[in-house]
């Protein structure tokens, strides 16, 4: 259980806000040192209450605004939207859209490379890349780790939940998925393989 | 300067200009509100801020005296730089403006490169040795559209604030000329009366625009720069310089209509500029840009 | 020239020890992250903050976290004389390293791993003091672009004039032969990010010299988070 108590006050990065205790600890944009808590942003002081066990504890949060905004940048274990940009025999390349929830800022968005091994849990030899992807689809993908210097993240749609969510077919309409493996055109109704996501709510309202 | 839009916004703006309906309630011809200083840089001869929409400029004249061999064989009275601030977008980063940059130039350049548009040009000649020559350097802090014109603006209300110092000139020896300052500062100004305005206009669709706002920027087909120059207050333009500007293609035919535009735009807008040139006289040099 | 007159007065005005007026904008390039506008006496900065976005640099991208590049352009009119040097330069470059050293310490990079953040300076106006001014206003910049840091990191060039030390100075007492220190300190307390030294000073006077630097660093953060504070308490009205 949480409950947000009204903005305090305006600090600045290198504030001292709270000596730090067993029962307080520091939240986003704040850094603990020398047993007290300083702010690490711009903004207003929010003092979150949270339940551990029988205690309550306070984690002291600074944020610039009552939405949050945050910078964002890709982490391992994270779930992204990403397009695909180009296909490779042992990879296809992308570009991340989203991480979780949140948008990347235009022009901001990260490279990331989906390798061929990754795509599936099993039969790992046996999978063609282009039967599974082609450029434009927007997938879902997990990061599962830092890159080399080529790229930045390597992703992972070795889960149910995650693979293409939206395609558009070679004849430019828009593709919805009918099973694990293909998609098929609104129009025409011709179907194209894909390795597609099993987005729960997605899923009921194709019914 | 990254605006992206889908396909069903372009079409939007794209069919609401073609009824002559723009998304900031203009119509077609109209300007977005322009600001204009002068006075504002405390270490130039002459200098101006022209902001307009998005848009913010600075522009700075300085003044120099050249020595030279045969000063009828030098040409270049005026010299224009601009320059991209990465504030104005991270794709001016490193040397990601130059090229931009170096079209904004060279358009002014060939808008002031004949002997109508500042007549007194050759009161910058001293003396067969000497001559000034005048920079004209402009850094664009905010880039939001129509920059060409608010550069134009901003280099003719610079030119307008510039003062030179006035010099006497003497014969030396060898038939040589040296130059002297006289009893007193004394400056003097150009008559920049008819300096050239140019006007960008914009290809959206079948119809022309002029000062596109960013969003609109990215629908456009092609666009033309016209320079134009106002001879005689209430006379029209004489057109100084045409240009096709950032790619595209146009239909020879319509070119002659987007050309007329420009005219008449660089009409009024030069009629409302020397109005306002006119009316504030005084300036306090080296104030703060903060207002 | 002397840069105290024989009632102990500068140039312009001031007592050895006063810093030059401060004023702040923050929030003016609406394309950037975070940007700030300020003017420290005739010096005019603007600076606008990007990122943190995807290493450009790829050498320079780590999992330990973001890496930060800074360019410093100067407007060819920044100063009485005409120089058309805009970047590149020698001298510009090496402040630029030294600013992205200062400021690599200083924000908590390791939020952002294989990211970039790219800071820009433009320097409109110059009068003295240029890379103090500079780290001011990447400063105010970071901290409107909502950038964890450490703390806010503030910055005063001063020198020394028969042993009695003069702060902030300004482009006329910036001549060849005095000593100038650069220092920056974190949120005006002791932890020191950037020092630099030019010409040379005598081992008993520097002592002085440091201790005037560190008021002057603390007054300007007094300054810096005023402005910030200000700045915020209006945003807070439209929240």
């Amino acid at each position: 259980m949480t409950s947000d108590s009204h903005a305090v006050k305006i600090v600045i990065p290198g504030d001292v806000l709270y000596p730090s205790s067993e029962l307080r600890r520091p939240g986003k944009g704040t850094y603990e040192l020398h047993g007290s808590i300083y702010s690490s942003l711009a903004g207003f002081v929010f003092v979150k209450e949270e339940k551990q066990r029988e205690r309550t504890i306070e984690v002291i949060e600074v944020r610039r605004s009552e939405v949050g905004h945050d910078h964002v940048v890709p982490y391992i274990g994270g779930v992204v939207t990403a397009r695909v940009t180009s296909i490779g025999q042992r990879f296809a390349k992308c570009a991340l859209i989203c991480v979780e929830e949140t948008p990347l800022p235009g022009g901001a968005e990260f490279g990331a490379l989906l390798r061929r091994e990754d795509i599936q849990a099993t039969d790992k030899d046996k999978i063609d890349l282009a039967r599974c992807f082609s450029p434009g689809d927007v997938i879902l993908a997990r990061v599962i780790s830092f890159g080399d210097n080529q790229t930045s993240f390597l992703l992972s749609t070795a889960e149910d939940e995650l693979g293409v969510v939206s395609a558009v077919a070679e004849s430019g309409e828009r593709m919805l998925p009918v099973d694990w493996v293909n998609m098929q055109g609104v129009k025409t109704g011709v179907k194209e393989p894909r390795k597609v996501a099993r987005v729960p709510k997605m899923n009921q309202l194709i019914g | 300067m990254d605006v992206r839009l889908s396909d069903a916004e372009k079409v939007f703006i794209i069919h609401g200009v073609q009824e002559g309906l723009r998304n900031d309630g203009r119509s077609c011809g109209d300007y977005r509100p322009m600001y204009v200083e002068r006075g504002v840089l405390a270490t130039t001869d002459g200098s101006s801020r022209v902001r307009i929409g998005g848009t913010d400029l600075l522009c700075g004249v300085k003044c120099e005296l050249v020595e030279c061999e045969d000063s009828s064989k030098e040409t270049n009275r005026l010299e224009f730089s601009v320059d991209c601030s990465a504030n104005a977008s991270p794709q001016f980063i490193g040397r990601g403006g130059d090229a931009y940059a170096e079209e904004l130039s060279d358009a002014l350049h060939f808008a002031y490169d004949n002997e109508r548009s500042i007549p007194d040009l050759a009161k910058l000649t001293l003396s067969p040795n000497h001559f000034w020559r005048l920079y004209v350097d402009i850094v664009i802090l905010q880039y939001g559209g129509a920059i060409i014109d608010a550069a134009a603006v901003a280099a003719k209300a610079a030119l307008f604030d510039t003062e030179i110092v006035e010099v006497v000139t003497r014969q030396a020896d060898e038939k040589k000329m040296t130059i002297d300052l006289p009893q007193g500062h004394l400056t003097w100004k150009l008559d920049v009366k008819s300096a050239p305005l140019i006007s960008s206009i914009t290809k959206i669709g079948s119809t022309n625009v002029v000062d596109v706002t960013l969003g609109e920027e990215t629908c456009s087909f092609a666009a033309l720069w016209v320079g134009g120059s106002v001879q005689k207050a209430g006379t029209e333009p004489l057109v100084t310089m045409t240009r096709q500007a950032g790619g595209g293609s146009l239909d020879a035919a319509s070119i002659n209509d987007m050309i007329q535009m420009g005219v008449n735009a660089v009409g009024r807008l030069d009629a409302k500029l020397m109005e306002r040139l006119a009316a504030e006289e005084t300036t306090i040099p080296g104030q703060t840009f903060l207002a | 020239m002397n840069v105290l007159s024989e009632h102990g007065f500068r140039a312009d005005g001031r007592r050895p020890e006063q810093i030059r007026n401060i004023s702040c904008k923050l929030s003016v390039c609406p394309e950037a992250d975070g940007s700030a506008y300020i003017e420290q006496g005739n010096t005019r900065i603007m600076c606008a903050v990007y990122g943190p976005h995807e290493a450009t640099n790829r050498a320079k991208a780590s999992e330990e976290g973001c890496s930060v590049s800074v360019q410093l352009s100067t407007a060819v009119f920044a100063t009485l004389e005409r120089k058309n040097r805009r970047r590149g330069d020698r001298k510009t470059t090496a402040l630029a390293r030294m600013l992205e050293k200062a400021f690599e310490s200083v924000i908590v990079t390791s939020l952002f791993p294989r990211a970039q953040i790219d800071i820009c300076c433009e320097i409109i106006q110059e009068d003295g003091s240029r890379l103090s001014s500079c780290i001011n206003a990447c400063s105010l910049a970071l901290a409107d672009a909502g950038i964890p840091m450490r703390g806010v990191v503030t910055c005063v060039t001063c020198s020394s004039v028969d042993g009695r030390p003069v702060v902030d100075i300004s482009a006329r007492e910036e001549m060849d032969t005095i000593p100038r220190l650069t220092l920056a300190t974190l949120s005006g307390h002791d932890e020191v990010v950037l020092v630099e030294m030019e010409n040379r000073v005598h081992m008993d006077h520097l002592s002085a010299l440091m201790a005037a630097s560190h008021a002057a660093s603390s007054s300007i953060h007094q300054c810096l988070h005023a402005a910030l504070q200000q700045h915020l308490s209006q945003t807070r009205a439209i929240l």
